[in-house]
């Protein structure tokens, strides 16, 4: 039943997250979301996502933090930064993403990415 | 006679103690030296005259009374009166009058001057000053006449050589006394330092930062006190603190040096300039100046805060909104919205290219292009940037022909930026369907990419202007597709910054081609590098 992918969106804009939910809809994924770095990781630990779509800048937990979380508690699930940033490849860096994109982006460049991230997982795992 | 064995001592004693004087203040110098005139000359009237330009006045600036043990001052003489005295005095070394009444340099003071104040003798000294006459000390002896000794004119000429003295003396204090007030209302803080680092001279900003910082008065101790660093937040070791770099004769100009010491609760910032002090060859001391930018630098931390968030807080509903708009059009929706969610998608491109272009300008007027260089290969970082560009911007055709590697020592997402304005414009300015090439060719010394469009052109009259600031090369035109003006302004400042250049090649209506130059890293030195970096 749960063998599509699952992405975890994690951002505080309501209408973000309801985006990307709309538009990796027709990607054979599973989205859920997450307002903030402590709710994604009850998200996290509820289910492993297979992709971690993450913003940095959020109030209560941000992204840097929810990264050394993940860190401490052994791993993490890929992660492509989602940023609003002046330069966004140094955030990426700072937390050693597996990737990023800058905000505003192109639907089609944000769901291209998402696929060959699933994809590279998918392949690894069978 | 008037003087004996006993009085060659005593006017020794005399001109010593004048000699040994603190001549700072002129008008003390002038009253010690008319007194010791009238005592070792021994005559009644002592005094000195100063030339006064242009009127040819002699103005008395002291005259003591001995009779009277008196001092006065303020008469004037006019040259059209004296004339031949006052020839007299730019041609004699001594004026040496036995016979004031009758000597035809001073008779012309006779009735007026001489008779009336019942002087009979005069011996007058021109005195010079910075190779110009400035006036003159008057030696006037009252009683039976005197015939002037060759000894006493020598004294004379002594004493008048010691007025000139005074007047330099007096000169150099006030022009030390102007300068030291001006470098004391400086606000900055000034500080001179000798070879071994000790503070030998320090204005009242300067002053205030030493005790501030704990007080000390070298820069041993100041050591112990007190920790800089540079920009990069690295903590400088003595042997790289302006002043020890002064010392080896360099001079350090306008570098910003953030101070700490267990005195100063918050961290102070300084723009500090220093510099050699040179003794012929020999490097004597150094000078620094130490301006303190704190608030500016606190101003600018909130500058980049309030930008940051700014921009955050438009591209995130930039980004909602040309999402929507692509997907509501790429679903089954009547035709007639297509043309309007176009223009939305459109509208939101425009605004984020606004946004960016703010940013941009807010990043060079905070100095914030500083350049944290590594060894890369440019052409997979242009891969990169074509990689990303045609994820957002699918269908259109891009040409990539790179040579590998391409080592260049360059700061990573400065120069993609660059790239990516470049490729932006290209893409911008020509049809949809039209290719974009872009190469990189590495060379001796340099590697080069050029990204080259079949578009609209840049026309002639508006090709020098397209570097500038702010500059649209289309502004008012149907290709005008919005921005500030800066992308390209940017590159090019990123690409002068890296040692290398920006420039183009453009016909107007068939295209244009954009040059990228950067200096090609040692190839030896930096190929391991560059593999682990590309």
């Amino acid at each position: 039943m749960s063998a599509r992918p699952l992405v975890l969106v994690v951002d505080d804009d309501d209408d973000l997250r309801e985006l990307l939910g709309v538009l990796l809809a027709t990607e054979g994924v599973e989205v859920a979301s997450a307002a903030n770095g402590l709710e994604a990781l009850s998200a996290i630990a509820a289910r492993r996502p297979d992709l971690i779509l993450l913003d940095m800048k959020m109030p209560v937990m941000d992204g840097w933090e929810l990264c050394r979380r993940l860190d401490a508690d052994g791993g993490r699930p890929p992660i492509l930064v989602m940023t609003a940033a002046f330069d966004p490849a140094a955030r990426a860096a700072e937390v050693r993403a597996d990737g990023w994109i800058g905000k505003p982006f192109e639907n089609e460049e944000i769901r291209s990415m998402v696929r060959s991230i699933v994809a590279r997982r998918a392949s690894r795992s069978s | 006679m008037h003087t004996g064995a006993g009085g060659d001592r005593e006017r020794e004693r005399v001109l010593l103690e004048l000699a040994k004087r603190d001549k700072r203040d002129l008008a003390q110098s002038l009253r010690a030296i008319t007194e010791a005139a009238s005592v070792v000359l021994a005559v009644a009237r002592a005094s000195v005259w100063r030339l006064a330009r242009p009127d040819g006045a002699l103005v008395c600036e002291e005259l003591y009374l001995r009779g009277e043990r008196r001092h006065e001052r303020g008469s004037t003489l006019f040259q059209r009166d004296y004339p031949a005295y006052f020839a007299a005095l730019l041609e004699s070394r001594a004026i040496s009058a036995d016979d004031a009444r009758t000597d035809p340099r001073t008779r012309e003071f006779g009735p007026g001057y001489l008779e009336p104040l019942g002087i009979t003798s005069m011996l007058d000294v021109p005195i010079w000053h910075d190779g110009a006459l400035y006036g003159v000390l008057c030696c006037e002896h009252v009683g039976p006449q005197r015939r002037w000794r060759s000894d006493e004119e020598t004294i004379a000429g002594n004493l008048s050589d010691l007025v000139s003295l005074s007047i330099e003396a007096a000169e150099r204090h006030a022009a030390e006394m102007r300068w030291r007030t001006v470098v004391e209302s400086i606000g900055d803080a000034v500080f001179v330092l000798d070879a071994n680092g000790g503070i030998t001279q320090a204005n009242a900003a300067a002053r205030a930062l030493v005790a501030r910082g704990g007080g000390s008065a070298s820069l041993r101790e100041w050591v112990k006190l007190a920790e800089y660093r540079d920009r990069a937040g690295r903590v400088l070791p003595i042997s790289d603190w302006p002043t020890a770099r002064a010392l080896r004769g360099e001079t350090v100009h306008g570098e910003i040096l953030h101070l700490r010491s267990a005195t100063i609760p918050d961290e102070l910032s300084f723009r500090v300039t220093c510099s050699p002090v040179r003794d012929g060859d020999r490097i004597v001391g150094s000078v620094g100046v130490y301006t303190d930018v704190s608030e500016e630098m606190h101003l600018e931390e909130l500058q980049r805060e309030l930008l940051a968030a700014l921009a955050h807080e438009l591209k995130t509903p930039v980004a909602i909104t040309k999402g929507y708009a692509q997907h509501l059009e790429s679903l089954d929706v009547q035709p007639a919205w297509r043309p309007m969610l176009r223009a939305i998608d459109r509208a939101a491109g425009r605004m984020e290219r606004l946004i960016d272009d703010l940013v941009d300008v807010s990043v060079l007027r905070l100095g914030r292009l500083a350049l944290h260089r590594e060894p890369i290969d440019l052409s997979a970082l242009v891969s990169g940037v074509v990689e990303r560009f045609a994820r957002s911007a699918p269908g259109r055709q891009l040409r990539v022909e790179a040579q590998q590697p391409a080592p260049v020592f360059a700061d990573r997402p400065r120069v993609e930026q660059a790239l990516r304005r470049l490729i932006d414009n290209a893409a911008r300015y020509s049809p949809d369907e039209s290719a974009i090439e872009i190469s990189v060719t590495v060379g001796e010394h340099d590697v080069l990419c050029a990204v080259r469009d079949a578009g609209i052109g840049i026309p002639a009259d508006r090709q020098r202007h397209l570097f500038e600031l702010f500059y649209r090369a289309h502004a008012g035109t149907p290709h005008d597709v919005g921005g500030l003006g800066v992308g390209l302004f940017l590159a090019r400042e990123i690409a002068v910054r890296h040692g290398g250049a920006l420039w183009f090649e453009s016909t107007e209506g068939e295209g244009s081609t954009f040059f990228l130059r950067l200096p090609r890293a040692d190839a030896d030195a930096d190929a391991g590098a560059s593999e682990s970096a590309s």
